[in-house]
């Protein structure tokens, strides 16, 4: 029965979704964007297994700092790398940070929020007591100091934001299955003598799947931007071309107008923040059990 | 209300237990050699172990009666022979992985010298025979010895006619009292009001904070009343106008500005409106005008969020069953908005008001470094750069701290405007 | 068509929501009359359109809802022709209303006194409004001093009490009642339908008063309409009504009323 509800749940949003013009534009521009993410990963491996110089990474002095041409769409940057192709580089980037960030604290968020929500009492005090003391952290300092430590690269990156993001989809968490744990299915499948584990995770969080999704595509964007900035403060990514190096070293040179690379770089991040938050958005609208009433 | 008051603050107690365990997790136990973050590999063992004397780093983590000295750092014979590479009359054997040390040598493998004032530990793994710090060791086979001496003592080995092998050696400094540990030495220099110094400034780090607090409210509080003022107005405008031309534009506007990223706005707005158009200084801090367009950047680059924050509230109040019964009472629309709802907005909207003050202290870290402002931020981006942890630790730390207070003060305010919360 | 008689008239009221194949006719072609001091009964279960229908009256209905046809005719004009500024001047002073759910309905930061005090403020001028609330007050059998507690300090049925205080607040002409006792327990609903009834009385009050609940009916209303689905499928005297069911709707509505009062009005015995 849950099932069924799940389905029609997930189907009635779809068809909510693809009345929304805005939600579908969205959706082409992160499918967009996710293609050139897969397309950069696999050219980052393959040159990586077969020690090659990736054409992202080729340098030609005489080519540097042209304007955006039929050659190179979007100019060439200061080593003359054409700035189209860091770009795409860039998206995978983006997109591993989203994903894996995404990784580290959803599931971290979801089974404190389970366990605190469903059992309440001590459980449900230690819980409310580890995010708020992770809460009381201040946010971006916090995740410079966690890079610092960990030591300067992607990993820094992901530690960083995976471990203090948790804390709201944990907050959402245990609200959602506060509000779950006294429904009847609940209470059934405890007639039943199922164990607190299966209730949890079988029969409680596909009711609350759509939290979770919704939660992903609107942090995915505030993961990008928080890359993005601490790769331009030279903490982030070294060597592989990430939009916060990118927009680092275009900063220096937009004061002699050379605006492309900046101009560029902005857009992408824009635009991929700006797909993701609204089709976060129009998800939210889609999935809220409260406007199905 | 006193009664409520002090049952916030012993409620508040854990978090602040918290986040002292988190930050010191944070930088002692997830960190690791912190003076190696701090200075390097490339400087001596000795200056590393005063790093670590003064900042209690020589001491065990929670609890215990051994601790590591760097005057002999543990190495894993099966990886190389490590430093043992540079002394002669120390052979090094891959196969067997030990070292051996040849007949009728003596050296001492510890860096610098000992704190005579404390007892120190070898646990060596060895076979054959020769003298380590005073004792005499001498088996056939593998054996492993605990070995204690004095600081003071030589620790070094010797051998005569025989050779000894070692597979395994570890320096350990014996711990007085157990207790003893990194945690609460950090503990009590927080008691102390002691926040550590600064290794790159070479000032105490109190010192530092206290001469950047002002830059950065000079920056952050004109951004906090502006931002909230604009915020709320816009907000109210959408709830007015709501499902209107100007609600949609409105709130698409308000996607827009959140999804351009920060460094865009201050990149962009110190290229176009300081350096292209000449409007404003381009870097310093001299007076207030050279505060105007970091203001101006720091209001736009969270006026996005605030606004879509500050419009949920207002429109789920006035979806709300009381908001019908004024209507039906004859109330106008302003008024509805202005004395129902708005009151009622006020609690979320403090929440949200009061959880920023913390960031008002940190300030804005990339706008101060970019501008040329002297603040906590700009000391803190330094600090990032430049591994200053102590720095950077207070600076989380005080933080959090403030953090904690801020959501006191959201509760107290709670309960003066909202009479259902004095009941709880 | 206004006649004397009648102080209000509905007629062919339609409201529409959503657009193309999504419309629903939340009200649709539906004509009542109200008459001077008479009590009628919108009834008809959840959805039925007679929330909307009532709201209507005074556009007080939500955003979404379009006015796709009819009239709206008290005091000799068309309600829904009234600009927002007109409409005001007549909530709450000349029709007002008492919604369903009492703890919902006030604004749970302002005092119950300071709540019944802005209608007084707002239509009428030159009176003591401490002695006007406290006389409210008394009118519905509430102590003086609850004028100073907050909402929550009260029970739902002392809150619906103060709902009627502030609906007859301005002497209005019409009282619209919208599920008043529906939210309350049920000892409460009675003390809570007689004292309307007996205010009605005692002010010469029209009432027009939804429910979905024929005891309720029986016991105060003069006439009855029976809406399904945005239509009006059956109306007339009360009694009549009660007495012989025509349409099958009225029927099933009937037998599923829980007898309070079996003994009462012969008309309500359930359907066997």
């Amino acid at each position: 029965m849950n099932m069924e509800r799940n389905q029609s749940l997930w189907g009635d949003a779809w068809q909510r979704l693809k009345k929304n013009r805005i939600a579908m534009a969205c959706l082409s521009l992160v499918v967009l964007f996710t293609v050139l993410a897969v397309y950069g990963e696999v050219l980052y491996r393959y040159h990586d297994i077969k020690d090659t110089t990736p054409a992202y990474q080729n340098t030609d002095l005489d080519m540097a700092f042209k304007a955006p041409s039929s050659k190179h769409w979007m100019g060439t940057d200061g080593l003359g790398r054409d700035v189209m192709a860091r770009l795409v580089q860039g998206v995978s980037i983006a997109y591993k940070v989203g994903i894996i960030t995404s990784l580290i604290a959803i599931p971290i968020g979801v089974f404190f929020g389970c366990i605190a929500g469903y059992f309440g009492g001590k459980v449900d005090d230690f819980v409310v007591w580890l995010y708020s003391t992770f809460a009381s952290m201040p946010g971006l300092l916090f995740i410079l100091a966690i890079a610092m430590v960990v030591g300067k690269g992607l990993l820094g990156i992901y530690l960083g934001i995976g471990l203090t993001t948790w804390v709201g989809i944990c907050r959402l968490m245990r609200g959602e299955v506060i509000k779950h744990k006294g429904q009847t299915y609940v209470l059934a499948a405890q007639a039943l003598g199922l164990s607190s584990g299966r209730i949890i995770f079988r029969h409680i969080l596909p009711n609350v799947m759509h939290v979770i999704i919704v939660t992903f595509t609107l942090r995915f964007p505030a993961a990008v931007g928080t890359e993005v900035f601490l790769s331009f403060l030279g903490i982030g990514v070294q060597d592989q071309p990430s939009w916060g190096l990118m927009i680092n070293s275009a900063r220096m040179r937009l004061w002699q107008g050379i605006w492309w690379e900046m101009t560029f770089v902005t857009l992408a991040v824009f635009l991929l923040v700006l797909a993701f938050n609204l089709l976060g958005d129009a998800l939210r609208d889609a999935l809220d059990p409260r406007l199905n009433d | 209300m006193l009664k409520y008051i002090l049952k916030r603050i012993l409620q508040m107690l854990p978090t602040v237990v918290g986040v002292i365990l988190l930050t010191f997790v944070l930088f002692n136990v997830v960190g690791g050699d912190l003076a190696a973050i701090a200075m390097g590999k490339k400087v001596s063992l000795q200056s590393m172990e005063s790093f670590d004397e003064q900042r209690g780093l020589n001491k065990p983590l929670f609890f215990g009666t051994r601790a590591k000295s760097r005057a002999y750092e543990d190495q894993d014979f099966s990886e190389g022979a490590g430093r043992w590479r540079t002394w002669s009359n120390a052979v090094y054997s891959a196969e067997s992985a030990a070292v051996m040390l040849q007949p009728k040598s003596a050296f001492s493998p510890i860096a610098f010298k000992l704190n005579p004032d404390n007892d120190f530990e070898w646990t060596i793994s060895f076979r054959g025979a020769g003298t380590l710090a005073g004792r005499e060791l001498a088996s056939k086979d593998w054996k492993t010895e605990k070995i204690r001496f004095q600081g003071m003592e030589d620790g070094g080995f010797s051998t005569e006619k025989d050779t000894l092998e070692i597979r395994r050696l570890k320096l350990r400094r014996v711990v007085k009292n157990p207790f003893d540990s990194q945690l609460l030495y950090y503990v009590k220099q927080l008691m102390r009001g002691d926040l550590g110094t600064s290794e790159s400034l070479h000032q105490p780090v109190s010192k530092l904070l206290a001469d950047g607090i002002l830059p950065s409210l000079s920056l952050t509080i004109p951004i906090f009343f502006i931002g909230v003022v604009v915020s709320i107005s816009l907000s109210l405008v959408c709830a007015f106008f709501r499902d209107t031309f100007i609600d949609r534009f409105l709130v698409m506007f308000s996607v827009a500005l959140m999804s351009i990223n920060y460094l865009v706005y201050i990149v962009a707005g110190q290229y176009i409106l300081a350096y292209k158009h000449g409007m404003f200084p381009v870097w310093g801090y001299e007076s207030a005008r050279y505060l105007a367009l970091p203001v101006l950047i720091g209001v736009v680059s969270g006026l996005g969020s605030n606004i879509r924050f500050y419009r949920t509230v207002m429109l789920d109040e006035m979806y709300k069953d009381y908001v019908r019964t004024a209507f039906a009472k004859g109330v106008s629309k302003p008024r509805v908005l202005f004395v129902h709802v708005l009151k009622n907005a006020m609690i979320p909207i403090i929440t949200n008001v009061v959880i920023a003050i913390p960031f008002l202290y940190t300030g804005s870290l990339l706008l101060e470094s970019f501008f040329g402002i002297p603040g906590l931020g700009y000391l803190g981006i330094n600090a990032i750069l430049s591994s200053d942890i102590d720095v950077v630790r207070a600076l989380v730390l005080i933080g959090a701290l403030l953090f904690v207070v801020s959501n006191l003060l959201t509760d107290i305010c709670y309960a003066v405007a909202d009479p259902r919360v004095k009941l709880k | 068509m206004t006649t004397a008689d009648n102080i209000l008239e509905v007629q062919n009221l339609s409201v529409h929501f959503g657009h193309g194949d999504e419309t629903v006719k939340a009200v649709d072609d539906v004509s009542f009359v109200v008459g001077h001091g008479e009590t009628l009964a919108l009834v008809g279960e959840s959805g039925s359109g007679k929330s909307i229908s009532a709201l209507s009256i005074t556009k007080l209905t939500p955003r979404a809802a379009r006015f796709e046809g009819g009239q709206v005719m008290f005091g000799g004009q068309n309600m829904l022709s009234l600009s927002d500024r007109e409409l005001r001047g007549i909530r709450g002073s000349q029709i007002s209303y008492i919604f369903q759910e009492p703890m919902v309905s006030f604004n749970p930061v302002y005092t119950i006194g300071w709540q019944i005090e802005e209608a007084l403020k707002l239509h009428r001028k030159g009176i003591d409004r401490k002695v006007e609330i406290s006389h409210l007050l008394d009118l519905v059998y509430l102590p003086d001093r609850l004028a100073t507690a907050y909402p929550h300090q009260m029970s739902g049925g002392q809150l619906q009490r103060c709902m009627i205080a502030m609906a007859l607040a301005c002497s209005p002409e019409l009282l619209v009642a919208d599920e008043p006792t529906t939210a309350l327990d049920v000892t409460v609903q009675r003390e809570i339908l007689n004292l309307l009834a007996e205010l009605s009385k005692k002010v010469n009050l029209s009432v027009l008063m939804i429910t979905h609940n024929f005891g309720i009916v029986s016991d105060l209303a003069d006439h009855v309409c029976v809406m399904k689905k945005g239509k009006i499928v059956e109306e007339g005297q009360t009694r009549q009504v009660l007495d012989d069911p025509q349409h099958d709707y009225t029927k099933q509505l009937m037998a599923a009323v829980p007898r309070l009062h079996p003994a009462k009005g012969g008309g309500v015995s359930p359907m066997k």
